[in-house]
């Protein structure tokens, strides 16, 4: 456990050329057609749709913070982050919260789909077009005919100004 | 003529219009003299009220007036004349007179002032005030000239008394101074110093007495020159008799102062008398003057009315020649036209009459055609009078036959309607029954509803166990090897969660299904439901319909019992048509024989009217025609010429070979053209 921590916190400081995310579970979700993977370990709970309060002065792609079970989570919203349009909620609009570090970030994705197995020599480097990577994919795992992009949690989740974090990280050491 | 023709014949198709009748005709030619005669009377008028109006100024106006003017001259002139008199020989009743004369121009002058104003005669007035102007002077110098003249006439004969009374103290100085002189003869010297004086004395005597003739003549001439030349000699007289030496005798000087006193008189007498000739003299001018200005302005105006007088009889004259003028034309042009309409209307009468009589002439022959025809078709008339009493007897069978079938339609219309009372009760229960089913479908739609809201619940259900799932998953996964077991059986949780989540999804798409069906089960009912409504209107429609087919149906079968009896009826009638026309046949034969004598009658009246050749001409069309028409009528009328008409008969064998011929000459014969009558007339 405190392997897969240390190792996922260099590998955005040591460069993202490299594939370094091993196989194992990954929980896949989907953003439209699309479908993304996270990495189980790094997942800590998948939650329905609950009130979310508006924060201001937080980035766009922020929708807000949710009161789970006493702790304050801030909750991205996904699609923004990836510059996708935005759509309405639905039934099936589901919150994953996601730890790193000491970190927890909600993340509001339209559909939880399952838990697969994706072997280290499934996971593909992401294709670079016009020698630029984007550095919010980790790889690109096969399974069966499918794809599933594996999503660099630190990078898309934690790469955020440091106040949106520190707020957290404040509550958290509290 | 040729003018009176195109006259007539121009204005015949206007006039001649067939509504007017002849008593209108004779009317209009009345009025029209008569408003001619009218319109000359009223000319006539006219000229004699201008001619009246003329005449009284004349009589009135003009005469009055020059009348007056010639009385006030006439009598200015006596008045004149009466002055004349009265200064030759002093006589007052001239005087008088002449005063009296005056005041009758006065009144002349005033009653010739109410002429003028009363006709506004501007000059005359100018002239009138000139007269009465003179009349003023000359009255008021007349006052003083016989009071001058009373003067003179007195102061003359003073003259007369102081000269002889001169001559008589004169003579006694004479006298007296003789005998002096005889008493002195011896003394030479005194003697001719009293002849002296004596001679002197008896010289201013003589000049005296000459002075006085010539005073006397130039009295009686008016000589005023002369006059004072004499007065002047008076004084001279005077004052040489005054110087005479008359001696010293007492006696002598005294009577010399006597005859020194009356000279001295009589020289002052003289001044007197010759004033008063001046003063007579003068008034004398003055009345002169006013006298010429009466006369003038008398005569001037006597001038003026007789002028007026002549202007006004010449108008006269210039009017009543120019009506004498206009009304002669005037009587000649009313003759003339009333001639020329007497002889229009006379024609387009006799025109009327000649078409009248054509006309009738005509219906004459047309008549007797019409009389053979009648005959004929009374005779078809009574054969078809008895075809028809034989299709009466089918009519009657036919109606028997329907009368049955009217009884049949009724009780089928019966049972019809029947059925129809039944009918109604059944549609009402079907419209309930789909009232009822119209509930029966929201039930199925409420219930569908509940179990949709179930279903969700279990699709809710269904998600949370799947998020349940996942979370075992995650937390098996963290468990790392010993988790295994877990993460399979939270595998098999989330198969059955998405199992029973399709599966609510299913049932959610059947139940949307039966909602769906039973909305649509909702509308059919709905739209069976007003169907049935429309077939209950309708039913009770038909079944009043029916009603109705079932009481006209009886009242059809009472109509045909009276159609029957009307039958029988008519039998009867037709059979009388038979008989009738059997009789019409005979009074046709009548009616032919009185259109004969009308054919005569008609002669008779074109006889009197004048156009017998052309009724001749007519006729003789006529019966071509006639002729024609029975040769093209042969099929039509085949029948009637065969059963007794030999007479048309004959002249269709007469006549028919040139009917082409016939019908063109009838064309040019008979005259449709107006003009052509009158040309002949």
């Amino acid at each position: 456990m405190e392997q897969t921590s240390t190792e996922h916190s260099e590998s955005p400081a040591t460069g993202e050329a490299d594939v370094d995310v091993e196989g194992g579970k990954f929980l896949t979700f989907f953003l439209g057609e699309e479908e993304y993977a996270i990495e189980i370990l790094k997942v800590q709970e998948i939650i329905g749709l609950m009130p979310i309060t508006p924060v201001p002065k937080m980035p766009e792609y922020i929708r807000g913070v949710l009161n789970l079970r006493g702790k304050i989570v801030p909750v991205m919203n996904l699609r923004t982050r990836f510059g996708f349009e935005e759509i309405e909620d639905t039934d099936e609009t589901c919150i994953i919260v996601v730890q790193d570090e000491d970190y927890l970030m909600g993340v509001a994705v339209d559909k939880v789909s399952e838990v697969v197995d994706i072997e280290t020599a499934s996971i593909e480097d992401v294709p670079s077009v016009g020698g630029q990577q984007s550095e919010y994919l980790a790889g690109l795992g096969k399974v069966g005919d499918s794809v599933k992009m594996i999503v660099e949690v630190h990078k898309v989740l934690f790469d955020v100004p440091d106040r949106v974090l520190e707020n957290d990280a404040g509550q958290q050491q509290e | 003529m040729s003018f009176l023709d195109s006259f007539t014949g121009g204005s015949g198709s206007g006039v001649s219009d067939d509504s007017w009748t002849i008593g209108k005709r004779i009317m209009a030619l009345t009025l029209g003299g008569a408003s001619i005669i009218l319109m000359l009377g009223l000319v006539a008028m006219y000229a004699l009220n201008m001619i009246n109006n003329n005449s009284n100024t004349l009589v009135n106006e003009k005469l009055s007036e020059w009348d007056l003017a010639n009385a006030i001259e006439a009598e200015t002139r006596q008045v004149g004349i009466n002055l004349e008199k009265y200064s030759t020989s002093q006589d007052s009743m001239h005087f008088g007179e002449a005063k009296k004369g005056l005041a009758t121009v006065k009144a002349k002058v005033d009653s010739s002032r109410v002429l003028a104003e009363q006709y506004e005669i501007q000059e005359m007035n100018e002239r009138l005030n000139e007269i009465e102007e003179g009349i003023t002077v000359f009255d008021e110098s007349m006052t003083s000239f016989y009071q001058a003249y009373q003067d003179l006439l007195n102061y003359r004969s003073l003259t007369e008394q102081s000269g002889t009374d001169f001559v008589e103290s004169v003579e006694e100085y004479l006298a007296s101074a003789r005998t002096a002189l005889a008493n002195i003869e011896d003394d030479s010297a005194a003697s001719a110093l009293q002849r002296e004086r004596i001679e002197n004395v008896e010289r201013v005597l003589t000049d005296l007495q000459s002075n006085m003739k010539e005073l006397w003549r130039a009295e009686v001439s008016h000589n005023v020159g002369a006059l004072s030349g004499i007065e002047s000699r008076f004084v001279e007289l005077r004052s040489k008799f005054g110087n005479i030496n008359v001696g010293n005798s007492g006696e002598e000087q005294m009577l010399h102062s006597i005859a020194l006193a009356t000279l001295n008189d009589n020289v002052e007498t003289v001044g007197a008398m010759i004033e008063a000739r001046n003063t007579v003299n003068q008034e004398d001018s003055v009345r002169q003057e006013a006298y010429d200005k009466i006369l003038n302005n008398t005569i001037a105006l006597a001038e003026m009315a007789k002028a007026d007088a002549y202007e006004q009889g010449d108008q006269t004259n210039s009017a009543v020649s120019w009506f004498i003028w206009t009304l002669g034309i005037g009587v000649v042009v009313a003759i003339i036209s009333a001639l020329l309409i007497g002889l229009f209307m006379g024609r387009s009468i006799s025109s009327v009459l000649k078409g009248i009589i054509r006309r009738l002439n005509r219906g004459a022959r047309q008549v007797d055609a019409s009389a053979d025809q009648l005959s004929g078709a009374s005779q078809e008339l009574a054969e078809s009078s008895s075809q028809q009493a034989a299709s009466l007897q089918q009519t009657t069978s036919s109606l028997e036959e329907v009368s049955s079938q009217i009884k049949q339609t009724d009780e089928n219309s019966a049972e019809a309607e029947n059925a129809m009372e039944e009918t109604k009760p059944m549609v009402e229960k079907g419209v309930h029954a789909m009232e009822r089913m119209t509930d029966a479908m929201e039930d199925i739609k409420a219930s569908s509803e509940e179990t949709s809201k179930i279903i969700k619940t279990i699709d809710d259900i269904a998600f949370q166990t799947n998020l349940l799932a996942l979370n075992a998953a995650v937390e098996a996964a963290r468990a790392g090897e010993a988790g295994k077991g877990f993460a399979v059986v939270a595998e098999e949780v989330r198969n059955l969660a998405q199992r029973s989540a399709e599966a609510a999804k299913n049932t959610s798409e059947l139940i949307q299904k039966s909602q769906d069906s039973s909305e649509r089960g909702s509308e059919v009912a709905q739209e069976v439901s007003d169907y049935l409504e429309k077939i209950e209107q309708r039913v009770t429609d038909v079944s009043t319909l029916v009603v109705e087919i079932s009481a006209a149906s009886q009242e059809q079968s009472t109509g045909i019992q009276q159609i029957n009896s009307v039958m029988s009826e008519m039998d009867n009638v037709v059979q009388g048509n038979a008989s009738a026309s059997e009789e019409s046949a005979s009074s046709a034969e009548e009616l032919s024989s009185q259109s004969a004598e009308l054919n005569k009658i008609v002669d008779e009246l074109a006889v009197l009217v004048g156009v017998e050749d052309e009724v001749e001409q007519a006729s003789g069309e006529w019966t071509k025609k006639a002729s024609e028409m029975n040769s093209n009528g042969t099929n039509g009328y085949g029948k009637s010429h065969e059963n007794g008409h030999s007479n048309g008969a004959k002249r269709h064998v007469g006549n028919g070979s040139n009917g082409q011929a016939s019908e063109k000459r009838a064309q040019e014969l008979i005259p449709f053209d107006e003009d052509d009558d009158f040309s002949e007339f």
